[in-house]
């Protein structure tokens, strides 16, 4: 339903309604009035009729004295005329009285003195008295009215051929008729058959068609009522009821204006009132229409327009009433700031999104984002190229229409993997226009939340790292470098040193000497090992070379190498001697690095005149090693992570590289071992390693042709 | 008297290996590349050779291969040292060769090389 209709319902229902219910009310009010006039009017037009039929009783009566005339057989002679003047002398009714006789001449003559006529009233009554004498019955006619007086004419015939003319008064009837008016403009009166008013009646504007009251009294009987019947130029309502013994009718009537005119009138009044407020209504209706409902539903259209277009193409017009207007006005201005937000907004996006592009599409390595199922989000073109995808499209899937079959492998595997985050690497042939080059990648995979699709997208990242793989080999090489040109001058030191010790006669000062030669240049060795061997163990490619090792006789050769360390520092260095001697497999150069570093730390840190404790035990399934100190102890927090690579504690940071440890835990993880430590703070550490009873025992060399003694490997 | 023959092209360390066994005993002879070892080992036929893996002009691997052609040289146990680096599958092709007794880094220490040679060497007749 529109907003008019609407409005124009509610208004018609608070203001025409009530007074649709009082012309409703006026109506039926007015009917009901009706109904009681009528009633009432027929009532007075049948007791009239009533008065006229008893009068006309009365008059038959009044003729009862002429049996005596006309009575021939009682054979007396009567004298007429006194027996007339008599009747007439007792009845004052009678006018005027005229005997005719047969041929129709004056018998003789009566006439009230009453009566102010030039003229005798029989005179009147000629055609009468014939019609009378001819049918023999008695035979009225219709009343005459002399100065205000009104007489009704009877033809009695008698037997003997005789005619008396009768005229009676008529005032007395008419008058208790005429003043039986109903209201101010009520008005009674006789009508005869022609619907003609009977004469001398005292009834003010009794002008009338008789034509229109024949017809009425013709279409509608003995008793009816009337309406609408002009009368004096007025509408009149009332009743007629026709006389029985005379072709009379008694009319009631009464101006329809005094009867309902009022009723008339405020039902008038009322319809006008109800059109001027339908009009009235209309009008407000327009108005609001007009004013309110007009900029409204502009505001409406306006708005839409605006969501829909994004873009203001032309403000709401200002009209209406003012508060309108100024809503009209705060609207627009409200979408002219949205306008501008958005496009500062969209200016903002548009910025964000070249930045963002140039960065990427600047940085050397591929990027690619991609949704939960492996659709492209986003991609650099180096990540198209490196992937061998044409061009980015909606139809692209990762790692489906890779091209690259290193690559293919390389995020098959990395879209399958559900960590969060992934790297892999791989070596993929590379063709540029000239040649194809073997390069390294490194793929990083990242996964994030896409807040608009609430579901887990990825970030790839494709990095070249030949030039890290560069790097990482030219280190190795220089560590080739130092195993082969540093180490083989540095054996032959020792070599020297071990062979002059055994030349030398023995004194407590060459032996000195010696010694601490023999303890720096194994030192030096021993770290060149270590820093080759954590890299080795890094990489994963360190091959145990695998031998029979006393677990004793290792303890006491780590312990007898430190002597000339521990003496001078005032340590003591205590070996627990196994029950029975205990060998494994192992590779021997590598474990004693680990004892050899675990011993050389608490050689570092345990103070003067502290002990340092070295055991080997053996239980069914591993064989342990212990190193316990009486230094400083290892706070319990750095327990596990001083056995990451150059984690070291911080009031130590000037102590060593922080390679020690690290490489202790690679090398005894290679050996399928445990390491760890159990320190009080301040009392001292003890560390702990074990070493798997299981590892593979190397096969043995193949059965040469002739075969030769095999050594203990 | 065990006669050994060393074939290494570095100096230091063929002198140092030279000069702890002789002080050990042996009779050691020197050769400082590959052909010269092999034409050495002809003619002295030593209990025992060092060799070295790279030489300039043969490898350790073709020196191990033409010993084994010649009858007198055949059963000659060789001891492997090397200088460089070296991975598993190295030591393992040297280890199928079967004069090769032995394949160790030139870093190990002189008393456990003189425990390898001690052994293969006195398994001789």
């Amino acid at each position: 339903m529109k907003l008019t209709t609407r409005f124009l319902l509610i208004l018609l229902g608070i203001a025409v309604l009530p007074l649709l219910l009082s012309v409703s009310w006026n109506i039926y009010q007015y009917n009901s009035s009706v109904a009681t006039y009528f009633e009432l009017h027929k009532s007075m037009a049948r007791l009239s009729a009533v008065n006229v039929d008893e009068w006309f009783l009365h008059v038959n009566r009044n003729l009862a004295f002429l049996y005596e005339v006309e009575n021939p057989l009682q054979a007396r002679k009567v004298d007429e005329s006194k027996v007339v003047h008599q009747a007439v002398r007792i009845n004052s009714d009678i006018m005027s009285l005229s005997m005719l006789g047969k041929d129709g001449k004056e018998e003789f003559y009566l006439q009230s003195e009453k009566v102010r006529s030039d003229r005798p009233l029989a005179s009147f009554a000629v055609d009468l008295s014939s019609r009378a004498r001819d049918s023999g019955l008695v035979t009225s006619g219709n009343p005459v009215c002399f100065s205000s007086h009104a007489y009704f004419p009877l033809a009695y015939p008698l037997v003997d051929g005789r005619v008396v003319v009768f005229h009676f008064s008529m005032n007395s009837l008419l008058e208790k008729i005429n003043s039986q008016h109903a209201g101010r403009s009520g008005k009674v009166f006789l009508a005869d058959g022609q619907g003609r008013p009977l004469p001398c009646q005292n009834v003010e504007g009794l002008s009338y068609t008789p034509e229109d009251l024949k017809k009425i009294f013709r279409a509608n009987g003995r008793n009816s009522t009337l309406s609408a019947f002009r009368l004096a130029g007025e509408d009149h309502s009332g009743a007629y009821s026709a006389v029985d013994k005379l072709d009379w009718a008694a009319v009631s009537l009464q101006s329809e204006d005094e009867l309902y005119g009022k009723q008339r009138k405020s039902i008038l009044v009322f319809s006008l009132l109800t059109v001027a407020i339908l009009a009235v209504t209309l009008f407000v209706v327009f108005l609001i229409s007009n004013r309110i409902i007009r900029p409204i539903n502009n505001m409406m259209s306006g708005v839409k327009q605006f969501l829909k277009e994004k873009s203001l193409k032309s403000v709401i017009p200002q009209e209406g009433w003012p508060e309108i207007k100024s809503l009209v006005g705060v609207l627009n201005r409200l979408m002219l700031e949205l306008q501008a937000y958005r496009a500062f907004q969209l200016n903002q996006i548009v910025e964000e999104k070249g930045k963002a592009q140039a960065l990427i599409e600047t940085i050397p390595d591929g990027v690619l984002l991609l949704d939960d199922r492996g659709g492209l989000i986003y991609s650099n073109r180096i990540s198209l190229r490196l992937l061998g995808i044409p061009k980015m499209s909606a139809e692209v899937m990762i790692p489906r229409s890779v091209k690259n079959e290193a690559f293919l492998t390389a995020l098959t595997e990395t879209m399958a993997s559900k960590e969060k985050y992934f790297t892999t690497e791989l070596e993929a042939p590379l063709s540029s226009e000239t040649s194809t080059t073997q390069k390294s990648f490194r793929i990083i995979s990242s996964q994030f939340q896409l807040t608009t699709l609430k579901k887990p997208g990825r970030v790839l990242i494709f990095r070249d790292i030949s030039a890290e793989k560069e790097i990482e080999k030219a280190k190795e090489e220089f560590f080739h470098m130092i195993t082969h040109d540093m180490r083989a001058p540095l054996s032959t030191l020792q070599g020297y040193t071990e062979m002059l010790m055994k030349k030398i006669p023995p004194s407590p000062t060459t032996d000195k000497y010696l010694k601490s030669m023999l303890y720096s240049s194994r030192r030096l060795r021993g770290m060149i090992d270590d820093i080759l061997n954590t890299t080795k163990l890094e990489r994963g490619t360190m091959t145990m070379q695998l031998d029979t090792v006393d677990g004793g006789a290792l303890v006491t050769r780590v312990r007898e190498n430190h002597e000339p360390v521990a003496g001078p520092k005032n340590i003591k260095l205590v070996e627990l001697v196994p029950p029975a001697k205990i060998n494994f497999t192992g590779d021997p150069i590598l474990l004693e690095r680990v004892i050899t570093n675990l011993i050389g730390n608490s050689l570092k840190f345990t103070p003067s005149g502290g002990t340092i404790t070295l055991s080997c035990s053996e239980t069914a399934e591993e064989i342990c090693f212990v190193v316990e100190d009486t230094g400083p102890g290892i706070p319990e927090d750095k327990r596990l992570s001083i056995f990451e690579k150059y984690s070291q504690l911080e009031e130590h940071k000037s102590m060593g590289f922080g390679l020690g440890l690290a490489m202790c835990r690679m090398t005894v993880d290679l050996h399928k071992g445990r390491i760890w430590v159990d320190s009080v703070v301040g009392k001292g550490s003890k560390f702990t390693f074990t070493v798997s009873k299981r590892l593979a025992v190397p096969p043995p060399p193949p059965p040469a042709p002739p075969p030769p003694p095999a050594p203990a490997s | 008297m065990k006669l050994m023959l060393i074939i290494d092209d570095n100096v230091e360390f063929r002198t140092m290996v030279s000069d702890y066994f002789t002080d050990l005993e042996y009779t050691v002879e020197i050769a400082g590349n590959g052909r010269e070892g092999l034409s050495k080992a002809r003619a002295i036929r030593p209990d025992i050779i060092l060799l070295d893996v790279m030489m300039p002009d043969i490898g350790g691997i073709e020196v191990l291969r033409a010993l084994q052609t010649e009858d007198e040289t055949r059963i000659i146990p060789v001891l492997v040292i090397t200088g460089s680096f070296f991975d598993k599958n190295m030591s393992e092709l040297f280890k199928q060769e079967t004069n090769c007794r032995e394949f160790m880094s030139k870093t190990v220490e002189l008393s456990y090389l003189e425990k390898k040679v001690e052994a293969v060497a006195l398994k001789r007749p």
